[in-house]
Parts: structure tokens; C-alpha cells; sequence
């Protein structure tokens, strides 16, 4: 067959194509990249043959080769025969027949309508080498993150201010909405565990927007804070226009709450009368350093004046004048006390020395509880089951008058020696017969008065309270008393110490009570004695004790004023 | 590193001048942290701990206005290599600075998210320095004069020598040279920008095709050879322009965590105040 190849190259401006005419002949025609073909197509997406077009019966036949295809007017074929008019597609190439020309076969157009194109502007086109943006732009994120902190740092939280319900118990507010909680964010740090109930609700404390919190905040439930020293003494030492939380930190867990350390008391202590003149009180900068211990005594009773004598092993020894005579160190003899009864029982301190249910102070001493087992008040033979009560002195006189009175009138009295001398008019009467007349009556009271006062006298009167209290005579009216008792509940009032913690050691360690042989020793260990085991704020080889393991800082005494507050 | 390089001479600015500056905050802020005091734990609420906050807040908007300076082309009284040394060692001052006002407490609260972001945003800043350490030295390494245009250009000059030798070779081998042609590219996705040893590449596949169907070397014509020669030389293309796009993209990408992260920081820092100052 012998067909002409009509090749349509580039566009002309006109719109036509600049054309170059190829005649084939040749008994088939085949379209491919290989050399061999009879149409040579260079674009790479064609196979090496690709297409054969034959000649039956004057009709072209096509057939593609290898695995490709081509569409005749649009329809995808393998095999197809064509008439002038139709239009083949192959892979980049059209191909459209024409009517026959006279001397060829067939006449067909051939175009490289789809050019691979320009390599370099495709690969750029493919290519992404631009870094322009994460999702977002840099700035983008920025913003993103600057509303979200925001959000959740000051909308949120301010929302929840300002939507709580303002006044009331906020702690009584047990329902809320979770919005309410969204001030938290704002939280500096954990609450001290006294204040951990608050919890979540800021407003408890922090009332009012911007402002410090109040001082009535804490007096609304500490309200026996008092100031540290008396204001109107040692002006320098005043708490007035102090804010609590200028010392009590909260936010800090347990350790900002209350100051323990030594410094922040020894930064005035430690050199205290260049700071407060008249201050009666010594330097200290440590517990090492700790000036002896001065119990605050009782100097005279009436009226009630005190002094605060050193436990100085140098100087005097302080005195205690609670008007008793007891001397501890009979009373725990080894080998024990004599009972009335003759068995003897060794005592312990606990015997009269109990603890308190709290464990930090001990339980008075009580005559009934402690002491009357052994020291009973029987005054009168004839009447053993008759004991003076150990209320006071007043009322044990009244009942031994009347004790006597009794007697009298009852009239089963049995004169033993006296020196009663004017009884004769009615001894007979006492002695056995009950008393009838006024006159007797009278002269019987008057045999009680006398009898009584001759026994108050003796040796089951002023001599069996003496045994344990001082006696003083009255000069006006010839009486004796017993002078008044003071013993102290705490003989160092400014500091606190607790029993409990101690309990494991033996009284003896500090209280040296085996060898008191009289009621004026006072039986508080020296400094050095709890030295032996406490050290300062630093100590390393002793039990860390800061100023305020024993004393405390506000006085409830020294109230502070709580107006304008 | 020596001072002799442009890339790193914003470090040792002026003998260090800055360098010793920040370290004579950080010296001062540390003495004065131990000497100090305060009642309880040691907290951003005493005289020393609202100093170092006002410090530390003062530092962060003037280490922040560094993103306004820099664009403020116009001003040239300082210059910016002097704002970029004081920026980079006062932001590392800053992260002892504003530790010491922290007291080292932590808490999963505002307050502690502003410290966190400044250790954040200091330490992406940190990446920077070392990427503009290190990176443009590299970078003009592995250009070698070339521009990342020009190694796209002799890639496609390349790839239709590829095209033109490969028209002769079996269908299999042809159709693996097109696709190395038509769908070989260079960066991506942001992953592919930042490895692209991961990428799987076209032309290696071709390459590879050719050395196994080829592997005897007895087998290889002419037009064989000249393949895989052509295809070694576009793959050292490639690397190098690779390379190249994932450089620029390492020298920009941490910005995308040193910019929102310290603008997030503004944004801590004033939520952090107000709470203070809110519940005092």
C-alpha cells in the first residue's frame, strides 16, 4: 500500500499548520518509537511499536501491538477498520483520515497534539520546595496560642469570678458548675493542710478583686489572735497596721503557713534591748544559747505579788512558798510509807501525779484523791468516823464545834482528863442524861464552844493541819489559820510543754524529787537538762527544736483592736 | 567556632559583650537568691521574688519586641546582629532568672505554664542558634555555586538525555525511565522536605531496574551505560537539591516553634500577673 503521511507541525499564526508530506509504501504501515517502524514517533509514552495499520479490501484495518489501545472518534479500540473522516487517537498523537488523493492508498494527518512539554517547568510544577507554613502560618500558630493561653488564663477564670454568687458561705455552696472552678488555673500553690478544706473556693479568702486579703478574713475565725508584746510597752513590737500574710504565707503547702524558724525570732531576740529597752528579757540566738530558766514564783500572798527566780545551780535557790510542807523524799523511800494500818506501800510519782486526758499538763493534787488514804482528818476518838472536811479552815472549825455540840446535847460524852475547869454545873448533866432545859442547852453549847477550842488547840487541831500546812497566828484575835496554799499551774507561763512526747523517760530524769526534803524546792529541771537531748534550729547530733516548739507568738491576752478592720 | 564566619559571629559579638552582661544578671540574681531570706519557702511573693519578676517580665516583651526590631528595616543605629546577640544571651539568662523567681516550685497552674513556655520557647531558640550555626555553612557547601534553579535545570537537561537514550531500550526499561522523568520531585510534603532519604525516588527505582535486568555487565551496550550514567549523575543532582530544600526548610521551621511559643508566653505572662494581682 502506498499512503502519504501528512505531518501537521507547529501552528501558524494564520491558525494553519506548517505541514511536511512523507509518502510510505510499504505493505504495512506501523506506528512506534523503534527505528524499525515505518512511522517513527520520539515521544517516549509510545511504544517501540505500537500501531499497524494494513489495507483489506481497500478498507485500512488498525491494529494495536504490545499492551496499548487507541480510540477511534473517542472509542477506546484494539482493533478497528476506519473510513476517511474518523479520528484516531494514539497516545499523544491524532491521527485523522482523508479522502484519498489520486495515486496513494490513503491520505492521513499525523499531529503531536500532547508534547511531553518543557521538562524543567514540569518538574518545578511537581516539585514543592517552598517552606511556607505548618498547617498555619507562624504567625497563625501564634495567635492560635495566644487566645488559647487566654482563654484558659484570664476569660475563664475571670468568668468564674464573676459569675460566683457574691455574699453567703461559700463553703455552704456545695453545688456548682464546673465553670465555677475555672479561677484554679489562678492557684499559686497547695493550701496548708488547716485551710485545705477551701478548696476550690478562692472566694472564701479572696474577697475582693485586687486587694490583699483582709485581715478580717482571719479574725473571722481566729479571733484570739493577739499581739506578740504589749503595744503601749514596746510600741516597736506593735502588730497594729500589720497584715496577717505579711507572715503567714499560704499557697505553700504546710511550710509557709507558720514560721518555725529561729531566725525569725532571734532577728529581735537575739540582741532584744537595743531594740526594746525595757525589756526585762535576755538575749538568744539559739536554743544552745537559751538563758536559764526563770519560773515565775509566788513572792508574797497577800497581796498576790510574783518574782521569776533562775534555776542557777550558782546562785540562791528559787523558793516555792505554797505555804505546804510535803517533802517528796520521804514519800518514795525506797522501802515505802508507813499506812495507818501498819502495811507499808511504795509510792510512785504517778500515784499522785497524773496526766492530763490531753497528755501535755498533769491533774491537780487532791487532798481526798491523793493524800487521805494515809492523812485521815479524825479529830475526836469517841467519834472515829468523824473527819474535818478539807475545805477550809473555817468550816472545819464549825465541825468540830459541832461535833461537840452534839455531844453535848445528846449527852453520851465520857470525860477524859481535861482542863476545862468551870463544867462542874453541868457535867452530870453531859455525862449521861440528855439535855432538857434552855438553861442546860446553853450550858452545854457553852462546854461544845470550849471543848472544841481546847481540841482546834491541840494536837488534832492546828497540830494535824500543821503537819501539811503553815499556820499563822492571828495577833487581833488570838486565832491561828492556815495560810493560804498557791501552787502554780505553770511555772513557766510563756512557753508551753507537753508530757506526752516525754512520757518514755523516767519523771527522775528531770524532776530530781527523791532528794526534796522540803515544799519550797522547785523541782523544774535547769536548761541544761533539756539541753542534754534538744538542740537548736541547726543542730545536728541533738533533736532540732526551734523557739516555737515551746512558745508561742500571739498572746490571746493582748487582743488586738478589730475595728476598721 | 571561628570568628572569621558571618553565619556565626552574632555569638561572639564584641568579645562577648553580651555574653558577660547576662552572665553578671545571672551572677548577681544567684547571690542575692542565697543571701536571701525570705519568710517560709522561698517564693515569687518577697521583695527578691517580685524583683526577679519584674525583671523576668521585663525581659520576656523586650526579648519579644526582637520579632518587631527585626523588621524594622529602616532603623539602622544598632544593628540587628547586635539585638540578636543580646537576645540570645539574655533569653538564656532569662531561664535561670525566672527559676530563681519560681522559688523551684511547680504547680499545674498558670504560673507554672508561663515558666514552662519560656523554657520551651528558650530552648527552640536554643535549636536556632544551632541551626544557624551550622546550616548555612552546609548550605553553600552543598550548592557549590549552584542555586537550587540551576540544579533543576541541569535535572531536566539530564532527563532528556535520559528520554532520548532510553527510546531504544525494552518497554519495561523505557516505561521506568519516563516515570523517573515524569514523576521525580523535589521537596513535599513537610515530611518529605525534612527526609528525604525516605522518599521513595523514581529515578533510583529506574536505576536500580537497569543494574538488575543489566547485571552482567557483558550485556551492556552503549545506550545502557550511558543510562545509568545519566541516572547517577541526576541522583547526585537530586541529593544535592534535596539537600538543599531541606536545609532552607530546617533553618525556617524552628521559628515555627520559637515565634507562636513565645507569643504564648505573652500571653502566659499577662494571665500570670493578673492571677497574682487578681487574688493577691
Amino acid at each position: 500500500m502506498k499512503v502519504l503521511i501528512r505531518h501537521l507541525l507547529k501552528k501558524t499564526r494564520s491558525g494553519g499548520y506548517a505541514q511536511r508530506d512523507e509518502t510510505i509504501e510499504s505493505p504495512s504501515i506501523r506506528f512506534g518509537r523503534g527505528s524499525e517502524c515505518e512511522v517513527h514517533l520520539t515521544d517516549p509514552r509510545i511504544l517501540l511499536l505500537q500501531l499497524e495499520i494494513t489495507q483489506r479490501s481497500g478498507k485500512l484495518h488498525l491494529t494495536s501491538q504490545g499492551d496499548s489501545d487507541f480510540q477511534v472518534n473517542g472509542q477506546i479500540s484494539t482493533k478497528a477498520s476506519v473510513k476517511p473522516g474518523d479520528k484516531i487517537q494514539l497516545g499523544p498523537y491524532d491521527i485523522e483520515i482523508l479522502d484519498s488523493e489520486e495515486g496513494f492508498d490513503a491520505v492521513i494527518t499525523l499531529e503531536h497534539s500532547r508534547p511531553l512539554g518543557d521538562e524543567l517547568s514540569a518538574l518545578k510544577k511537581r516539585s514543592n520546595t517552598k517552606f511556607v507554613s505548618l498547617g498555619l502560618s507562624a504567625r497563625g500558630w501564634a495567635w492560635l496560642l495566644f487566645i488559647a493561653v487566654i482563654t484558659i488564663g484570664i476569660l475563664a477564670p475571670l468568668t468564674a469570678y464573676i459569675t460566683k454568687p457574691k455574699g453567703g458561705d461559700p463553703l455552704g455552696d456545695t453545688k456548682r458548675s464546673l465553670l465555677a472552678d475555672a479561677d484554679q488555673i489562678w492557684v499559686s500553690g497547695p493550701h496548708s493542710s488547716v485551710h485545705a478544706h477551701f478548696g476550690d473556693r478562692c472566694e472564701t479568702c479572696h474577697t475582693n478583686a485586687f486587694k490583699q486579703v483582709m485581715n478580717k478574713v482571719c479574725f473571722d475565725c481566729h479571733d484570739n489572735a493577739g499581739h506578740h508584746a504589749d503595744p503601749s510597752i514596746f510600741p516597736n513590737a506593735s502588730l497594729d497596721g500589720q497584715q496577717c500574710q505579711d507572715c503567714h504565707k499560704e499557697h505553700t503547702g504546710d511550710k509557709g503557713l507558720l514560721i518555725t524558724t529561729e531566725r525569725f525570732c532571734t532577728n529581735c531576740h537575739g540582741e532584744i534591748l537595743e531594740i526594746a529597752e525595757n525589756s526585762k528579757l535576755k538575749n538568744v540566738s539559739d536554743f544552745d544559747e537559751h538563758p536559764q530558766f526563770h519560773p515565775t514564783l509566788i513572792k508574797t500572798h497577800q497581796p498576790e505579788t510574783f518574782e521569776r527566780i533562775a534555776i542557777d545551780a550558782n546562785k540562791p535557790k528559787p523558793v516555792d512558798r505554797s505555804n505546804l510542807k510535803f517533802p517528796h523524799n520521804k514519800h518514795l523511800k525506797e522501802n515505802g510509807v508507813r499506812h495507818p494500818d501498819g502495811t507499808r506501800t511504795v509510792l510512785q510519782c504517778g500515784f499522785c501525779h497524773e496526766l492530763e486526758t490531753g497528755g501535755i499538763a498533769m491533774q491537780p493534787i487532791s487532798f481526798e484523791k491523793h493524800c487521805s488514804n494515809c492523812h485521815d482528818l479524825k479529830f475526836e476518838p469517841q467519834s472515829p468516823n468523824k473527819e474535818m472536811p478539807h475545805k477550809n479552815i473555817s468550816q472545819a472549825k464549825d465541825y468540830v464545834v459541832g461535833t461537840y455540840a452534839e455531844f453535848a446535847l445528846r449527852g453520851n460524852w465520857i470525860e477524859p482528863e481535861t482542863t476545862i475547869n468551870n463544867t462542874s454545873s453541868f457535867r452530870k448533866l453531859v455525862g449521861e442524861e440528855p439535855v432538857v432545859t434552855e438553861e442546860q442547852k446553853k450550858a452545854a453549847l457553852e462546854w461544845a464552844e470550849l471543848k472544841a477550842e481546847e481540841v482546834l488547840q491541840g494536837k488534832f487541831g492546828r497540830g494535824l493541819c500543821g503537819e501539811c500546812h503553815e499556820i499563822v497566828d492571828n495577833e487581833k484575835t488570838k486565832n491561828w489559820d492556815v495560810a493560804p496554799v498557791y501552787i502554780p499551774t505553770k511555772w513557766l507561763p510563756k512557753s508551753h510543754f507537753n508530757h506526752k512526747p516525754h512520757k518514755d523517760r523516767k519523771c527522775a530524769t528531770c524532776h530530781n524529787a527523791k532528794e526534796s526534803e522540803e515544799a519550797t524546792d522547785v523541782l523544774l529541771p535547769p536548761v541544761e537538762t533539756c539541753q542534754e537531748c534538744h538542740g537548736g534550729e541547726f543542730a545536728t547530733t541533738k533533736v532540732k527544736s526551734t523557739c516555737t516548739e515551746c512558745h508561742g507568738f500571739h498572746r490571746e491576752e493582748l487582743m488586738m483592736p478589730k475595728e476598721n478592720l | 567556632m571561628s570568628s572569621n564566619n558571618v553565619h556565626e559571629s552574632f555569638l561572639v559579638y564584641r568579645g562577648l559583650k553580651f555574653f558577660w552582661l547576662a552572665v553578671a544578671l545571672v551572677f548577681v540574681a544567684i547571690i542575692l537568691y542565697i543571701w536571701h531570706e525570705p519568710l517560709g519557702k522561698p517564693n515569687g511573693g518577697s521583695w527578691l521574688g517580685y524583683t526577679l519578676g519584674i525583671i523576668s517580665a521585663a525581659l520576656v516583651i523586650w526579648l519579644t519586641w526582637f520579632g518587631v526590631r527585626k523588621r524594622q528595616y529602616d532603623l539602622s543605629a544598632t544593628k540587628l546582629k547586635v539585638w540578636l546577640s543580646a537576645h540570645i544571651y539574655f533569653g538564656l539568662a532569662l531561664v535561670i532568672i525566672a527559676t530563681l523567681h519560681s522559688g523551684f516550685q511547680i504547680g499545674w497552674n498558670i504560673h507554672s505554664a508561663a515558666y514552662i513556655l519560656v523554657l520551651l520557647t528558650v530552648v527552640s531558640g536554643v535549636f536556632g542558634v544551632f541551626v544557624y550555626a551550622r546550616y548555612p555553612k552546609l548550605m553553600t557547601k552543598n550548592r557549590a555555586g549552584l542555586s537550587l534553579n540551576e540544579m533543576m535545570g541541569k535535572i531536566s537537561e539530564l532527563d532528556q538525555d535520559i528520554l532520548k537514550e532510553g527510546q531504544q531500550l525494552p518497554e519495561e526499561i523505557n516505561s521506568a525511565l519516563l516515570k523517573a522523568v515524569r514523576k521525580t520531585s523535589i521537596g513535599g510534603n513537610i515530611f518529605e522536605k525534612l527526609s528525604p532519604k525516605n522518599v521513595i525516588c523514581p529515578t533510583t527505582e529506574a536505576r536500580n531496574l537497569i543494574e538488575e535486568e543489566f547485571a552482567d555487565m557483558t550485556v551492556r551496550d552503549q545506550s545502557i551505560s550511558k543510562v545509568i550514567a545519566l541516572l547517577a549523575k541526576k541522583m547526585k543532582l537530586l541529593r544535592r537539591a534535596r539537600r538543599d530544600v531541606q536545609i532552607k526548610v530546617i533553618l525556617r521551621i524552628w521559628l515555627f516553634f520559637h515565634i507562636p511559643l513565645a507569643i504564648g508566653l505573652l500571653g502566659a505572662l499577662f494571665s500570670h500577673i493578673l492571677a497574682v494581682f487578681f487574688y493577691w
